[in-house]
């Protein structure tokens, strides 16, 4: 490595890595984590600093903010991509092979998986606008907030709103939610960890060679990403989201993870636009005292009025004088409003009477929000 | 007294079983010896790695304690507390000689 970074005058280097072997699981975990570093590899990755087997020059190290260690784990990435991003390019070395010993093991996999899951989702909170880290540790699209915010937010809305959704509607939308909810609570986490346990169970008993065992094996680690968010979004506190004084969002700036019950995105004239399901939930960063929500809805598709539009902020219902319907946009005036994390906002409507095969609410274009100034006292005649 | 080259960066608590190997490897380099130290790291939990290790390194080396510091935690204090201008990072296995 001394001579290879003398002559090439790289600042950081990766080297060739192997597995030791401690047994089916080490094998099967070894196997693995080198078929993804091969990916890494690559000539255009910018994935390569694993810590496995490389050097950097110790002022680039400091000089690009070093590990982020409130974040754990993920904190390599961050590293790897902050470096990446000052034109740092580690070149392969042939030299020295370092061996590196995969555990595999159920508690080893959960606790790497905790670590590094809970510190790329605490970067997402902190960083709700990026930099975006192009590498997920998440399983599957599983978003890296809680949906179980969104989910209580629909309950009471599609509870309260009952009547006017009818009642096999809300049911039918109500069991969607409860689904959703069960899996991020104590029985879904229970059930992860017995999944993780057995599948580890079936690659001893089966060895490391058949196809089935490596199956099993990246299972188990899905599984424990999940199991390691659920974990994270039931322990972390809710984490500061506060808007300006105004803000406005377009329909497609709002990130999929803070909507429910949205349709698919599509546009109208040129312009992004999602239609809302009967029940429809929505998170925004929670305004500062006072403030009106306009939800532009442009005057397509069928009028909201008599169609008993609800409006419920953080699970309680909005009074109907203040939820103004008008012609290209409903308006949602709402008092100062305690809480630490974002603002749920959750509306339900009466579909319109349409052949579309859908069950519409109505076409959101945009979000804005808008501080209110304090209204003035009155004055003592 | 010149700063070694390189610094390898140790992280003990990742060591399964094999502490005692992999710094028997990393001290065993055909580098010079007085080109790279070892900067062994760890969290505190394990007594009897930090009784093993501490005759098995040489004199550039060091053993540097943190009780219950993370993964990333020990890794950066290592770095940062290292005297090289480069630091390979690595967790604890055996390196084969370069």
């Amino acid at each position: 490595m001394d001579r290879f970074l003398s002559a090439t005058g790289a600042p950081a280097a990766f080297g060739p890595l192997a597995a030791l072997d401690a047994g089916a699981l080490s094998r099967l975990d070894g196997r693995c984590n080198l078929d993804g570093f091969a990916l890494y590899h690559a000539p255009d990755d910018w994935r390569k600093l694993n810590v496995h087997s490389c050097a950097l020059r110790r002022t680039e190290y400091l000089a690009a903010g070093g590990f982020r260690t409130h974040y754990g784990v993920f904190s390599e990435m961050l590293l790897a991509d902050a470096l990446w991003r000052r034109g740092v390019r580690p070149v392969r070395a042939d030299v020295p092979a370092v061996a590196h010993l995969f555990s595999g093991s159920p508690p080893d996999v959960k606790a790497y998986q905790r670590d590094v899951v809970a510190g790329e989702l605490r970067y997402h909170r902190e960083h709700p606008r990026g930099p975006h880290i192009g590498h997920t540790f998440v399983a599957d699209g599983d978003p890296p907030w809680g949906e179980h915010e969104l989910a209580w937010a629909a309950l009471r809305a599609l509870w309260g709103e009952r009547r006017r959704l009818g009642t096999g509607r809300a049911r039918r939308q109500a069991w969607r939610v409860l689904k959703l909810a069960a899996r991020e609570g104590r029985a879904g986490r229970l059930l992860d960890h017995l999944k993780i346990h057995l599948a580890a169970g079936a690659c001893r008993l089966i060895g490391s060679r058949p196809p089935l065992a490596r199956r099993l094996f990246l299972a188990m680690w899905a599984t424990a990403a999940r199991l390691a968010r659920k974990e994270y979004l039931a322990t972390e506190l809710p984490h500061e989201c506060r808007a300006p004084r105004a803000v406005e969002f377009t329909v497609d700036e709002l990130p999929a993870r803070d909507l429910w019950g949205f349709h698919l995105p599509e546009r109208w004239n040129g312009l992004p636009v999602r239609w809302t399901g009967p029940c429809a939930v929505v998170r925004l960063p929670r305004p500062v005292g006072p403030c009106e929500i306009a939800l532009q809805t442009n005057g397509v598709g069928w009028s909201l009025a008599g169609r008993g539009l609800a409006v419920y902020a953080d699970g309680r219902r909005v009074a109907d004088a203040d939820v103004i319907v008008e012609t290209e946009v409903v308006r949602v005036r709402l008092p100062a409003l305690e809480g630490a994390g974002p603002l749920v906002l959750a509306t339900a409507c009466a579909p319109p009477d349409c052949d579309d095969p859908r069950e519409l609410g109505f076409p959101l274009f945009a979000v804005a929000l808008r501080a209110c100034a304090a209204p003035a006292l009155p004055v003592a005649a | 007294m010149t700063a070694p080259r390189f610094s390898v960066v140790l992280h003990l608590p990742d060591a399964r079983g094999i502490d005692a190997q992999s710094v028997r490897s990393w001290v065993a380099q055909d580098l010079a010896r007085e080109r790279f130290e070892v900067v062994a790291v760890t969290d505190g939990r394990d007594r009897a790695t930090e009784r093993r290790v501490p005759p098995l390194l040489g004199s550039p080396d060091s053993l540097l304690r943190f009780p219950r510091a993370t993964r990333a935690e020990l890794f950066d204090r290592g770095a940062r507390a290292a005297s090289s201008s480069s630091s390979p990072n690595r967790t604890a296995s055996r390196s084969r000689r370069s």
